[in-house]
Protein backbone atom coordinates (compact mmCIF):
# COMPACT_ATOMS: atom_id res chain seq x y z
CA UNK A 1 0.00 0.00 0.00
CA UNK A 2 2.63 2.42 1.17
CA UNK A 3 4.92 1.63 -1.71
CA UNK A 4 2.13 2.23 -4.11
CA UNK A 5 1.34 5.55 -2.56
CA UNK A 6 4.98 6.54 -2.73
CA UNK A 7 5.01 5.58 -6.36
CA UNK A 8 1.74 7.39 -6.89
CA UNK A 9 3.13 10.44 -5.17
CA UNK A 10 6.18 10.33 -7.37
CA UNK A 11 4.07 10.05 -10.47
CA UNK A 12 1.78 12.75 -9.27
CA UNK A 13 4.73 15.05 -8.75
CA UNK A 14 6.00 14.20 -12.20
CA UNK A 15 2.61 14.94 -13.64
CA UNK A 16 2.43 18.24 -11.82
CA UNK A 17 5.84 19.19 -13.06
CA UNK A 18 4.84 18.32 -16.59
CA UNK A 19 1.64 20.30 -16.31
CA UNK A 20 3.52 23.23 -14.93
CA UNK A 21 5.93 23.08 -17.83
CA UNK A 22 3.03 22.78 -20.27
CA UNK A 23 1.45 25.82 -18.71
CA UNK A 24 4.69 27.73 -19.11
CA UNK A 25 4.89 26.55 -22.71
CA UNK A 26 1.37 27.61 -23.50
CA UNK A 27 2.02 30.96 -21.87
CA UNK A 28 5.07 31.38 -24.07
CA UNK A 29 3.09 30.29 -27.08
CA UNK A 30 0.35 32.74 -26.22
CA UNK A 31 2.95 35.46 -25.94
CA UNK A 32 4.46 34.53 -29.30
CA UNK A 33 1.02 34.35 -30.86
CA UNK A 34 0.16 37.75 -29.44
CA UNK A 35 3.40 39.14 -30.83
CA UNK A 36 2.87 37.77 -34.33
CA UNK A 37 -0.74 38.93 -34.43
CA UNK A 38 -0.04 42.26 -32.76
CA UNK A 39 2.92 43.30 -34.88
CA UNK A 40 1.19 42.96 -38.27
CA UNK A 41 -1.70 44.87 -36.73
CA UNK A 42 0.67 47.68 -35.72
CA UNK A 43 2.13 47.63 -39.24
CA UNK A 44 -1.33 47.79 -40.81
CA UNK A 45 -2.41 50.63 -38.55
CA UNK A 46 0.72 52.64 -39.33
CA UNK A 47 0.24 52.13 -43.08
CA UNK A 48 -3.31 53.35 -42.70
CA UNK A 49 -2.07 56.40 -40.79
CA UNK A 50 0.53 57.12 -43.45
CA UNK A 51 -2.08 56.94 -46.21
CA UNK A 52 -4.12 59.57 -44.39
CA UNK A 53 -1.03 61.70 -43.83
CA UNK A 54 0.08 61.46 -47.47
CA UNK A 55 -3.46 62.12 -48.66
CA UNK A 56 -3.73 65.36 -46.76
CA UNK A 57 -0.43 66.66 -48.11
CA UNK A 58 -0.96 65.85 -51.78
CA UNK A 59 -4.51 66.95 -52.46
CA UNK A 60 -4.49 69.00 -55.66
CA UNK A 61 -5.39 72.36 -54.17
CA UNK A 62 -3.74 72.32 -50.75
CA UNK A 63 -0.36 73.78 -51.66
CA UNK A 64 -0.93 75.78 -54.83
CA UNK A 65 0.92 79.06 -54.45
CA UNK A 66 -1.19 82.17 -54.77
CA UNK A 67 0.40 83.44 -57.97
CA UNK A 68 -1.08 85.63 -60.69
CA UNK A 69 0.34 85.44 -64.19
CA UNK A 70 2.13 88.70 -64.97
CA UNK A 71 2.87 87.97 -68.62
CA UNK A 72 -0.38 88.50 -70.50
CA UNK A 73 -1.33 86.40 -73.47
CA UNK A 74 -0.18 88.16 -76.63
CA UNK A 75 -0.19 87.60 -80.37
CA UNK A 76 3.27 86.07 -80.04
CA UNK A 77 1.93 83.21 -77.98
CA UNK A 78 1.36 79.75 -79.40
CA UNK A 79 -2.39 79.49 -78.99
CA UNK A 80 -5.50 77.67 -80.05
CA UNK A 81 -9.19 78.47 -79.52
CA UNK A 82 -10.92 81.81 -79.42
CA UNK A 83 -9.11 85.04 -78.54
CA UNK A 84 -12.26 86.36 -76.84
CA UNK A 85 -12.75 83.26 -74.71
CA UNK A 86 -13.84 83.74 -71.11
CA UNK A 87 -11.70 80.80 -70.06
CA UNK A 88 -7.97 81.15 -70.74
CA UNK A 89 -5.61 78.32 -69.98
CA UNK A 90 -1.87 79.00 -70.10
CA UNK A 91 0.40 75.99 -69.73
CA UNK A 92 4.13 76.13 -69.13
CA UNK A 93 5.32 72.74 -70.30
CA UNK A 94 8.24 70.57 -71.27
CA UNK A 95 7.69 68.07 -74.08
CA UNK A 96 9.87 65.52 -72.28
CA UNK A 97 8.16 65.79 -68.89
CA UNK A 98 6.00 62.72 -68.17
CA UNK A 99 3.63 64.89 -66.12
CA UNK A 100 3.02 67.11 -69.15
CA UNK A 101 2.56 64.01 -71.27
CA UNK A 102 -0.08 62.79 -68.81
CA UNK A 103 -1.84 66.16 -68.77
CA UNK A 104 -1.78 66.48 -72.58
CA UNK A 105 -4.85 64.31 -73.38
CA UNK A 106 -6.81 66.08 -70.63
CA UNK A 107 -6.03 69.55 -71.97
CA UNK A 108 -6.66 68.39 -75.53
CA UNK A 109 -10.06 67.06 -74.49
CA UNK A 110 -10.95 70.33 -72.77
CA UNK A 111 -9.89 72.35 -75.82
CA UNK A 112 -11.90 70.17 -78.19
CA UNK A 113 -14.96 70.05 -75.89
CA UNK A 114 -15.11 73.80 -75.33
CA UNK A 115 -13.87 74.85 -78.79
CA UNK A 116 -14.49 78.61 -79.08
CA UNK A 117 -15.24 79.13 -75.41
CA UNK A 118 -11.68 78.50 -74.32
CA UNK A 119 -8.27 79.82 -75.30
CA UNK A 120 -5.32 77.52 -74.76
CA UNK A 121 -1.76 78.87 -74.74
CA UNK A 122 1.37 76.73 -74.75
CA UNK A 123 4.57 78.23 -73.37
CA UNK A 124 7.97 76.54 -73.52
CA UNK A 125 9.55 75.56 -70.22
CA UNK A 126 12.13 72.87 -71.07
CA UNK A 127 13.76 71.43 -67.94
CA UNK A 128 17.09 71.01 -69.69
CA UNK A 129 18.99 70.01 -66.54
CA UNK A 130 16.99 66.82 -66.12
CA UNK A 131 15.63 66.21 -69.61
CA UNK A 132 18.27 65.74 -72.28
CA UNK A 133 15.94 66.18 -75.28
CA UNK A 134 13.61 68.81 -73.81
CA UNK A 135 15.30 71.74 -75.55
CA UNK A 136 15.54 69.98 -78.90
CA UNK A 137 11.87 69.04 -78.70
CA UNK A 138 10.94 72.64 -77.92
CA UNK A 139 13.00 73.74 -80.94
CA UNK A 140 11.16 71.20 -83.10
CA UNK A 141 7.85 72.58 -81.83
CA UNK A 142 8.83 76.15 -82.63
CA UNK A 143 10.19 75.23 -86.08
CA UNK A 144 6.91 73.47 -86.89
CA UNK A 145 5.09 76.63 -85.81
CA UNK A 146 7.01 78.62 -88.43
CA UNK A 147 5.32 76.39 -90.99
CA UNK A 148 1.95 76.68 -89.29
CA UNK A 149 1.88 73.21 -87.76
CA UNK A 150 2.75 73.77 -84.11
CA UNK A 151 -0.26 71.94 -82.66
CA UNK A 152 0.19 68.95 -84.93
CA UNK A 153 3.85 68.70 -83.86
CA UNK A 154 2.87 69.33 -80.22
CA UNK A 155 0.50 66.35 -80.33
CA UNK A 156 3.06 64.08 -82.02
CA UNK A 157 5.75 65.03 -79.50
CA UNK A 158 3.56 64.28 -76.49
CA UNK A 159 1.92 61.18 -77.88
CA UNK A 160 5.28 59.62 -78.75
CA UNK A 161 7.15 60.98 -75.76
CA UNK A 162 8.50 57.63 -74.61
CA UNK A 163 9.96 56.86 -78.03
CA UNK A 164 12.30 59.83 -78.08
CA UNK A 165 12.61 61.03 -74.46
CA UNK A 166 15.97 59.43 -73.71
CA UNK A 167 17.04 58.65 -77.26
CA UNK A 168 20.44 60.21 -78.12
CA UNK A 169 19.30 60.46 -81.74
CA UNK A 170 15.93 62.04 -80.97
CA UNK A 171 16.53 64.46 -83.83
CA UNK A 172 15.85 61.63 -86.31
CA UNK A 173 12.43 61.09 -84.72
CA UNK A 174 11.69 64.82 -84.93
CA UNK A 175 12.71 64.88 -88.61
CA UNK A 176 10.39 61.92 -89.21
CA UNK A 177 7.56 63.87 -87.53
CA UNK A 178 8.31 66.86 -89.80
CA UNK A 179 8.10 64.61 -92.85
CA UNK A 180 4.86 63.09 -91.58
CA UNK A 181 3.37 66.58 -91.26
CA UNK A 182 4.49 67.44 -94.81
CA UNK A 183 6.82 70.17 -93.61
CA UNK A 184 9.70 71.47 -95.66
CA UNK A 185 12.31 69.42 -93.83
CA UNK A 186 15.31 71.55 -94.86
CA UNK A 187 13.64 74.68 -93.59
CA UNK A 188 12.47 72.79 -90.49
CA UNK A 189 16.02 71.73 -89.68
CA UNK A 190 17.38 75.24 -90.23
CA UNK A 191 14.63 76.81 -88.16
CA UNK A 192 15.23 74.34 -85.36
CA UNK A 193 18.82 75.43 -85.02
CA UNK A 194 18.23 79.14 -85.62
CA UNK A 195 19.28 81.50 -82.85
CA UNK A 196 15.89 83.19 -83.02
CA UNK A 197 14.24 79.86 -82.17
CA UNK A 198 16.47 79.31 -79.18
CA UNK A 199 15.92 82.89 -78.08
CA UNK A 200 12.12 82.55 -78.26
CA UNK A 201 12.23 79.44 -76.08
CA UNK A 202 14.69 80.98 -73.62
CA UNK A 203 12.58 84.15 -73.36
CA UNK A 204 9.44 82.15 -72.58
CA UNK A 205 11.29 80.09 -70.03
CA UNK A 206 12.72 83.20 -68.36
CA UNK A 207 9.30 84.80 -68.26
CA UNK A 208 7.97 81.59 -66.72
CA UNK A 209 10.64 81.65 -64.02
CA UNK A 210 9.79 85.30 -63.33
CA UNK A 211 6.15 84.24 -62.94
CA UNK A 212 7.07 81.71 -60.28
CA UNK A 213 7.08 78.66 -62.52
CA UNK A 214 9.52 76.01 -61.27
CA UNK A 215 7.90 72.80 -62.37
CA UNK A 216 6.00 71.44 -65.35
CA UNK A 217 3.24 71.41 -66.17
CA UNK A 218 2.43 74.71 -64.49
CA UNK A 219 -1.06 75.73 -65.52
CA UNK A 220 -2.66 79.15 -65.13
CA UNK A 221 -6.42 79.36 -65.42
CA UNK A 222 -7.56 82.92 -66.11
CA UNK A 223 -4.16 84.13 -64.90
CA UNK A 224 -4.30 82.22 -61.63
CA UNK A 225 -1.86 79.41 -60.96
CA UNK A 226 -3.72 76.14 -60.33
CA UNK A 227 -0.85 73.65 -60.08
CA UNK A 228 2.04 73.08 -57.69
CA UNK A 229 5.25 71.04 -57.86
CA UNK A 230 4.02 68.72 -55.13
CA UNK A 231 0.31 68.52 -55.81
CA UNK A 232 -1.59 66.14 -58.02
CA UNK A 233 -2.16 67.33 -61.59
CA UNK A 234 -5.61 68.71 -62.43
CA UNK A 235 -8.04 66.15 -63.79
CA UNK A 236 -10.51 66.68 -66.62
CA UNK A 237 -13.22 67.33 -64.03
CA UNK A 238 -11.10 69.90 -62.19
CA UNK A 239 -10.59 71.87 -65.41
CA UNK A 240 -14.18 71.44 -66.54
CA UNK A 241 -15.40 72.81 -63.23
CA UNK A 242 -13.15 75.85 -63.55
CA UNK A 243 -14.20 76.43 -67.16
CA UNK A 244 -17.90 76.06 -66.40
CA UNK A 245 -17.69 78.46 -63.47
CA UNK A 246 -15.78 81.03 -65.51
CA UNK A 247 -18.22 80.76 -68.43
CA UNK A 248 -21.24 81.04 -66.16
CA UNK A 249 -20.01 84.10 -64.32
CA UNK A 250 -19.06 85.61 -67.66
CA UNK A 251 -15.94 87.15 -66.23
CA UNK B 1 36.61 42.33 -17.50
CA UNK B 2 34.17 45.09 -16.71
CA UNK B 3 34.77 46.42 -20.18
CA UNK B 4 33.86 43.22 -21.98
CA UNK B 5 30.77 42.85 -19.84
CA UNK B 6 29.43 46.28 -20.67
CA UNK B 7 30.26 45.66 -24.33
CA UNK B 8 28.29 42.43 -24.23
CA UNK B 9 25.27 44.02 -22.67
CA UNK B 10 25.36 46.80 -25.25
CA UNK B 11 25.46 44.22 -27.98
CA UNK B 12 22.52 42.30 -26.55
CA UNK B 13 20.43 45.43 -27.15
CA UNK B 14 21.38 45.55 -30.82
CA UNK B 15 18.48 43.39 -32.08
CA UNK B 16 16.09 45.76 -30.30
CA UNK B 17 17.83 48.70 -31.95
CA UNK B 18 17.45 46.98 -35.31
CA UNK B 19 13.74 46.41 -34.70
CA UNK B 20 13.16 50.06 -33.87
CA UNK B 21 15.33 51.34 -36.72
CA UNK B 22 13.71 49.07 -39.28
CA UNK B 23 10.25 50.14 -38.10
CA UNK B 24 11.22 53.79 -38.61
CA UNK B 25 12.69 52.92 -42.00
CA UNK B 26 9.47 51.15 -42.88
CA UNK B 27 7.39 54.23 -42.00
CA UNK B 28 9.70 56.43 -44.09
CA UNK B 29 9.79 54.22 -47.18
CA UNK B 30 6.08 53.45 -47.02
CA UNK B 31 5.23 57.13 -46.86
CA UNK B 32 7.22 57.70 -50.06
CA UNK B 33 5.60 54.66 -51.71
CA UNK B 34 2.13 55.95 -50.88
CA UNK B 35 3.00 59.41 -52.20
CA UNK B 36 4.23 57.81 -55.42
CA UNK B 37 1.03 55.88 -56.04
CA UNK B 38 -1.32 58.66 -54.98
CA UNK B 39 0.38 60.96 -57.40
CA UNK B 40 0.90 58.43 -60.16
CA UNK B 41 2.42 60.89 -62.65
CA UNK B 42 3.62 63.90 -60.68
CA UNK B 43 4.81 67.21 -62.14
CA UNK B 44 8.47 67.54 -63.18
CA UNK B 45 10.58 69.90 -61.16
CA UNK B 46 14.11 71.15 -61.01
CA UNK B 47 14.78 71.23 -57.32
CA UNK B 48 14.27 69.53 -54.05
CA UNK B 49 12.72 66.30 -53.03
CA UNK B 50 10.27 66.17 -55.94
CA UNK B 51 13.11 66.17 -58.41
CA UNK B 52 14.78 63.24 -56.70
CA UNK B 53 11.50 61.36 -56.35
CA UNK B 54 10.47 61.95 -59.95
CA UNK B 55 13.85 61.36 -61.54
CA UNK B 56 14.37 58.32 -63.71
CA UNK B 57 16.37 56.81 -60.85
CA UNK B 58 13.37 56.79 -58.51
CA UNK B 59 11.78 53.78 -60.18
CA UNK B 60 12.95 50.46 -61.52
CA UNK B 61 10.79 49.57 -64.51
CA UNK B 62 7.86 51.45 -63.05
CA UNK B 63 8.17 50.18 -59.48
CA UNK B 64 9.25 52.91 -57.05
CA UNK B 65 12.45 52.19 -55.14
CA UNK B 66 10.56 53.28 -52.02
CA UNK B 67 8.41 50.15 -52.36
CA UNK B 68 11.53 47.96 -52.35
CA UNK B 69 12.56 49.96 -49.28
CA UNK B 70 9.27 49.20 -47.52
CA UNK B 71 9.64 45.48 -48.19
CA UNK B 72 13.30 45.59 -47.15
CA UNK B 73 12.59 47.27 -43.82
CA UNK B 74 9.59 45.06 -43.12
CA UNK B 75 11.73 41.95 -43.69
CA UNK B 76 14.44 43.30 -41.40
CA UNK B 77 11.81 44.16 -38.79
CA UNK B 78 10.28 40.69 -38.67
CA UNK B 79 13.67 39.00 -38.87
CA UNK B 80 14.94 41.00 -35.91
CA UNK B 81 11.84 40.11 -33.87
CA UNK B 82 12.29 36.49 -34.89
CA UNK B 83 15.94 36.67 -33.81
CA UNK B 84 14.96 38.12 -30.43
CA UNK B 85 12.39 35.37 -29.95
CA UNK B 86 14.32 32.34 -31.05
CA UNK B 87 18.02 33.39 -31.08
CA UNK B 88 18.10 31.42 -34.30
CA UNK B 89 21.40 31.57 -36.17
CA UNK B 90 19.73 31.51 -39.58
CA UNK B 91 17.78 34.67 -38.72
CA UNK B 92 21.05 36.38 -37.88
CA UNK B 93 22.68 35.36 -41.15
CA UNK B 94 19.66 36.48 -43.18
CA UNK B 95 19.66 39.75 -41.28
CA UNK B 96 23.35 40.31 -42.01
CA UNK B 97 22.89 39.50 -45.70
CA UNK B 98 19.90 41.84 -46.04
CA UNK B 99 21.60 44.64 -44.12
CA UNK B 100 24.66 44.32 -46.39
CA UNK B 101 22.52 44.62 -49.49
CA UNK B 102 20.66 47.56 -47.96
CA UNK B 103 23.89 49.35 -47.18
CA UNK B 104 25.14 48.96 -50.76
CA UNK B 105 21.82 50.25 -52.16
CA UNK B 106 21.96 53.20 -49.73
CA UNK B 107 25.44 54.09 -50.96
CA UNK B 108 24.34 53.91 -54.61
CA UNK B 109 21.27 56.09 -53.95
CA UNK B 110 23.36 58.59 -52.04
CA UNK B 111 25.82 58.72 -54.94
CA UNK B 112 22.99 59.32 -57.43
CA UNK B 113 21.64 62.22 -55.37
CA UNK B 114 25.02 63.82 -54.79
CA UNK B 115 26.75 63.07 -58.08
CA UNK B 116 24.02 63.01 -60.72
CA UNK B 117 20.94 64.87 -59.51
CA UNK B 118 22.77 67.39 -57.30
CA UNK B 119 19.68 67.42 -55.12
CA UNK B 120 18.83 65.69 -51.90
CA UNK B 121 15.60 64.44 -50.48
CA UNK B 122 15.26 64.37 -46.71
CA UNK B 123 13.15 61.21 -46.71
CA UNK B 124 15.73 59.44 -48.87
CA UNK B 125 18.62 60.61 -46.72
CA UNK B 126 16.75 59.44 -43.62
CA UNK B 127 16.34 56.02 -45.13
CA UNK B 128 20.01 55.88 -46.10
CA UNK B 129 21.08 56.75 -42.55
CA UNK B 130 18.77 54.08 -41.11
CA UNK B 131 20.12 51.45 -43.53
CA UNK B 132 23.66 52.31 -42.52
CA UNK B 133 22.86 52.11 -38.81
CA UNK B 134 21.16 48.74 -39.26
CA UNK B 135 24.19 47.53 -41.18
CA UNK B 136 26.51 48.67 -38.38
CA UNK B 137 24.31 46.99 -35.75
CA UNK B 138 24.34 43.66 -37.59
CA UNK B 139 28.12 43.86 -37.89
CA UNK B 140 28.40 44.34 -34.12
CA UNK B 141 26.18 41.34 -33.44
CA UNK B 142 28.05 39.26 -35.97
CA UNK B 143 31.45 40.14 -34.53
CA UNK B 144 30.23 39.22 -31.08
CA UNK B 145 28.87 35.89 -32.35
CA UNK B 146 32.09 34.99 -34.13
CA UNK B 147 34.18 35.80 -31.04
CA UNK B 148 32.09 33.42 -28.96
CA UNK B 149 33.67 29.99 -28.54
CA UNK B 150 31.80 27.35 -30.55
CA UNK B 151 29.65 24.99 -28.54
Amino acid sequence: MEKLTKRELKEQRKLEKLQYQKQLDSQGRKKTLLLWVGLPLVILLSVFGLIKLAGSSSSPSSDVPNITLQTPVSANDLQTGSKDAKAVIVEYADFQCPGCGAEHPILKQIVSDYKDKVLFVYRFFPLTQIHQNAMLAAQAGYAANLQGKFWEMHDLLFENQQKWATDPSAIDTFMAFAKKLDLDTDKFKNDMNADSTKKFIADEENAGTANGVNSTPTIFFNNKMITSPTGALPTYDDLKKLADTALKSGK
Amino acid sequence: MVNTNSKLSAISYMPYAISILSFLGFLDATYLTILHYQNAIPPCTLSGCEMVLTSKFATVSGVPIALFGSIFYLSIFFLSIFLLQTKHRLALWLLVALANAGFVVALVLLFIQAGILHNFCMYCLGSEIISTLIFAATLLILRNELEKPAH
